[in-house]
């Protein structure tokens, strides 16, 4: 299960890794949404192992995000706290899945997340937030998208931030950057929930990992930090398209076979 | 206010597990002690926020969390 990295590819990784971990941390969506198609596409790694390894370094963009979040007192660990049962319960049954699912299948629903989330990006930049208490009945549906949000992170190796800050901020009506700092909270336990189950089934390759978590450790801290003084908008448009071309190379792989 | 205070242990535990991380990780042979690190400090800060949230008795949250906790050490253990 080893990935067989050299020296040029261990320095590339953590660089490509900080790249995506400054995204995710701007975005609050974790890194694993960028990571995953780089580690199979450009990279050549294993399906299994690009998803083990993208789920820790979810969980360590969640921790460095999380102290610059947490030092600000944006992040709303009340909600948070209601939200991650289900999302556990969801991250728990995906592992148990994503070891049944064949690759293939992985990476054409990855790229169809990928478009999804492309979308949303450039809709959500141009939506006003919405302001009250949530009701009961919005509560439910984030419940819901939560425990969705789990199975999603298992399956595909991401941190679920893609429906947690749709989530907090349509349905639970939070700012921007309550959402962002709660989401990279909340993609911590669900990532290392993930991870931890895959590596006691053996799909994971800790010498591909360390690298790819050192990167993102660095990426992370920057994206908390430039967060506030970046055009969202503008960003959005750019981390989409990305994003599409991300989405091609991995159908590309899928239907190739490789 | 009380986000701020309620996460001060949660803070503390976080920034140990990324020093321990990033400590280890230049030596050889280290790479499965400090992912094995990255993977456990999330469980070990939720436990520290679960027990602050309940020391501050905001107990349904505290609980909540706690029991998701409990879903993830259990499904680690007897997978």
């Amino acid at each position: 299960m080893d990935a067989g990295l050299s020296g040029t590819d261990w320095v590339l990784l953590s660089l490509v890794a900080a790249l995506a971990g400054a995204f995710g941390s701007l975005f609050g969506i974790g890194g694993g949404i960028v990571l995953v198609p780089i580690l199979i596409a450009f990279f050549g790694i294993d399906t299994e192992l690009a998803r083990s390894a993208s789920l820790v370094a979810v969980s360590v963009t969640s921790m460095a995000g999380s102290l610059v979040y947490l030092r600000e007192g944006v992040t709303d660990l009340d909600s948070a706290s209601f939200l991650q049962l289900p999302t556990a319960i969801g991250a728990v049954l995906g592992a148990l899945l994503g070891g049944v699912i064949d690759p293939r299948a992985i990476k054409i629903g990855f790229a169809c997340v990928i478009l999804f989330v492309s979308y949303r990006l450039i809709r959500h930049a141009t939506l006003k937030p919405r302001t009250g208490p949530p009701t009961k009945s919005e509560w439910g549906f984030a419940l819901l998208a939560c425990l969705s949000a789990g199975i999603l992170s298992s399956l595909l190796g991401v941190g679920g931030g893609l429906v947690f800050v749709p989530t907090l901020t349509m349905l639970l009506h939070r700012g921007a950057r309550e959402s962002s700092a709660t989401s990279t909270y909340l993609i911590g336990l669900t990532g290392a929930a993930s991870a931890l189950i895959y590596a006691k089934a053996g799909h994971m390759d800790y010498a591909l990992t360390a690298p790819v978590a050192l990167g993102i450790l660095i990426g992370a801290q920057v994206g908390a930090r430039v967060s506030k003084h970046i055009p969202a908008q503008k960003l959005s448009y750019a981390f989409a398209g990305v994003m599409v071309v991300n989405a091609v190379l991995l159908v590309n792989k899928a239907v190739q076979g490789a | 206010m009380h986000k701020q205070r309620v996460g001060v242990l949660t803070f503390i535990v976080l920034a140990a597990g990324l020093l321990a991380f990033v400590a280890l990780l230049p030596f050889p042979g280290t790479s499965r002690t400090c992912i094995q690190i990255t993977m456990w400090t999330p469980i070990a800060a939720s436990a520290s926020t679960s027990l602050e949230l309940l020391l501050r008795k905001k107990i349904w949250s505290g609980l909540s969390l706690l029991a998701a906790i409990c879903v993830v050490v259990a499904s680690v253990e007897f997978s």
